[in-house]
């Protein structure tokens, strides 16, 4: 899950920092209501993958210097709905060539760990079908 | 054809009506492959970056297309074909006409079946691939239509059951004939694995699509998919093995060498192909990796039968072999009857799946699965085995039923055995590119013409996708020819077999010690269901109240 999240966030390297610091907000926040430990621990974890939804928007919208356009804005405003379809939906995802490959299954949370050893870009891909849009989700993992 | 064959019209005779709804039933699995194919070559040239999708009218998507590729050439042809191939077997062995009622009834449900399928697929009203995996939702006729198709499975069975328990009854004392024990096993087993598709098909996801329930519990739709899942892959297979068990050693001029071993066979097949389908589960949250384990360690346990049949055909081909004068240590396998179109196709589909076979050994295993789950590696795999080992023995099969249940002799078999030979050639270069590709972490399921990313290291097994694809398009395009022609053109009369192929043993099976206690179908139901309970008991014990938390989603 982390390295999803961190996948949907590479894109846009301002805010890589960013999901770290939702999932610790949000668990101190969940923790704060009463929950049990381990459930506020499944809150932050769900949390990082608030911005998941931009795995749809295209780098060059995602990484654009310069002010968005109307139009771009309109892309980069979905970015929560599509978020919320692939959260909604069964997906599932892997970083080629390593042994992380997971089964995203809505009511279950699913963790995985996992060492990087050679520095390099990495890429995320979701390859369970979610729906039409199923061949242009994708991600980088940058590992320095 | 030079193969030897039963001419003997004195024998048995099933009735001309009975006969017709066999072919019928037979040709619905055909027409079901010819209409899958179309889309299966966009797939593999979709892997080369070559998009063919503009072609095809009336298709909205790639997905789309997927979806139809799937059921129409995993289930609906194999199924159908099982639907006419089993119950005939059972009653030639058993010397008796079928139930006639039970033929048309089950024929009746596969067509209505089918037609709720086309109307959802074609609609697009059901792009969610074979799996069907909810929160992905489907329009209520596709999981009716499927569902339906899975009773008309069950009706064949029971014309088989009946047709056994009657000449039981006038055979006292007497073992079930070979043939007779080894498709009713066949069926006897899927008949429980498909009980909860069939409970997750009509129990749940039919009344959430309906809105009757709102909400639905993806990971328990799954569990209850792979829960048959898996023994679907047994349920395709073990047609294609009464075949090789039970005919082939006749076609090729050899003998089956011992009854008690296929027997034996069929048995485990019986108990161990359920208690394993949560191999297809490894990457999935929330089910305990103890339970994995288990039906992974099972899952190797259902290799042992495969295995098994492996040296007994290949004694039974030896045989035939040597008889028609080969010698040498392997100089007798020029000497098969290679021009028989029908042995032929068997052949060449018992060497893919050697291949077919050992790539499912890394399926099977926890750790090397995580690095294939989900890349092309799996339709790598599985077009080795449904794709070939089983489809290519349906289209042998065809060769001398076609004839023998339209009474019209095969059109050019040189053709039969080009076809066989095209597709054998395009399925190993068109595997080796999706095994290679997929190890390289090459995704499945995806519409890569129009993909937003890439990696350069998939390039080569794109394209050598994308070729063997082609290959095997142009095979089976030439199996219809030949079939086609038979049915429309081919000659009646002298030359048309007038009975099936089946087999002698070397030696009867004995009527008293041990051995006897095969025959007794009810116990090993019985123990079939018991390893069942304790493979999956303490999943559902441990998983229950469900969690129906989806609401479901439409994304096609």
């Amino acid at each position: 899950m982390l390295a999803l999240a961190r996948g949907a966030e590479a894109k846009d390297m301002d805010t890589a920092d960013h999901v770290g610091r939702v999932q610790r907000l949000s668990e101190v926040l969940a923790g704060s209501t009463g929950m049990d430990t381990q459930r506020a621990s499944d809150v932050g974890w769900s949390a990082m993958l608030h911005d998941v939804g931009k795995l749809h928007v295209p780098d060059k919208i995602l990484l654009k210097p310069g002010p968005l356009t109307a139009a771009e804005w309109k892309i980069m405003r979905k970015h929560t709905i599509w978020g919320a379809e692939i959260l909604a939906n069964g997906d599932g995802f892997e970083i080629a060539r390593t042994r992380v490959n997971m089964m995203l299954i809505p009511g279950q949370v699913g963790r995985l760990t996992h060492v990087f050893r050679e520095p390099g870009e990495y890429l995320l891909i979701c390859h369970e079908y979610c729906g039409m849009g199923h061949h242009t989700m994708s991600g980088k993992v940058i590992v320095e | 054809m030079s193969a030897p064959m039963v001419y003997d019209p004195g024998g048995y005779e099933l009735d001309e009506d009975q006969k017709r709804v066999i072919r019928w039933t037979i040709y619905v699995g055909y027409i079901a492959l010819l209409a899958g194919i179309f889309h299966g070559l966009a797939q593999a040239l979709s892997y080369a970056k070559i998009d063919i999708l503009g072609y095809f009218p009336g298709l909205r998507g790639y997905y789309q297309g997927l979806t139809a590729h799937g059921i129409a050439n995993a289930i609906i042809f194999t199924f159908s074909f099982a639907n006419g191939f089993l119950p005939l077997m059972t009653a030639r062995a058993t010397g008796r006409q079928l139930l006639r009622s039970l033929l048309w009834l089950s024929f009746g449900l596969l067509v209505l079946g089918n037609l709720l399928v086309i109307y959802a697929v074609v609609g697009n009203k059901a792009s969610v691939l074979f799996t069907a995996y909810a929160p992905l939702k489907a329009h209520w006729t596709f999981y009716v239509g499927m569902a339906l198709v899975v009773v008309s499975t069950w009706v064949a069975s029971a014309n088989m059951f009946i047709t056994l328990a009657r000449w039981r009854r006038e055979h006292k004392g007497e073992r079930i004939p070979l043939l007779a024990y080894i498709s009713v096993f066949s069926y006897a087993m899927w008949d429980m694995a498909s009980v909860p598709i069939a409970v997750s098909f009509l129990g749940l996801l039919t009344p959430w699509t309906l809105g009757i329930i709102p909400k639905i519990d993806p990971l328990l739709t799954r569990t209850l998919f792979w829960f048959t899942g898996h023994a679907i892959v047994y349920a395709w297979l073990l047609p294609a093995y009464v075949s090789w068990y039970a005919l082939i050693p006749r076609q090729v001029g050899g003998k089956l060498i011992s009854d008690t071993y296929g027997r034996v066979t069929f048995l485990l097949f019986l108990l161990l192909s359920i208690p394993t389908g949560l191999h297809h589960q490894y990457t999935d949250p929330g089910v305990s990796p103890t339970m994995k384990a288990v039906q992974g360690v099972l899952t190797f346990g259902i290799m042992v039968p495969s295995l098994a049949t492996a040296f007994s055909i290949m004694a039974a081909l030896e045989m035939g072999g040597r008889a028609n004068g080969g010698t040498g240590l392997l100089g007798w396998i020029r000497k098969l009857p290679w021009s028989d179109p029908s042995v032929a196709a068997q052949l060449l589909a018992m060497l893919t799946f050697v291949l077919g076979g050992a790539t499912g050994f890394v399926n099977a295993s926890y750790v090397m699965n995580q690095v294939v789950h989900n890349t092309t590696w799996i339709p790598g795999h599985f077009h080795m085995t449904v794709g070939s080992a089983v489809a290519m023995t349906l289209m042998g099969v065809a060769y001398w039923l076609i004839p023998y249940l339209t009474g019209r002799q095969l059109w050019k078999p040189k053709l039969g055995v080009a076809s066989s030979w095209i597709y054998t050639i395009g399925i190993l270069i068109f595997a080796r590119g999706m095994i290679s590709a997929g190890l390289e972490g090459m995704p499945r399921r995806i519409y890569r013409a129009k993909a937003t990313y890439t990696d350069p290291a998939w390039d080569l097994g794109g394209i050598l996708t994308g070729i063997g694809g082609t290959l095997m398009f142009i095979g089976i395009a030439l199996f219809f020819v030949v079939i086609a022609m038979t049915v429309v053109a081919g000659k009646r009369g002298a030359g048309v077999p007038a009975d099936i192929p089946f087999s002698e043993t070397l030696a009867p099976p004995s009527t008293t010690g041990w051995d006897t206690n095969l025959d007794r179908i009810k116990l090993w139901v019985a123990v079939a269901i018991v390893l069942i309970a304790l493979a999956y008991g303490p999943f559902f014990i441990m998983y229950f109240p469900a969690r129906f938390i989806s609401p479901g989603f439409t994304g096609f």
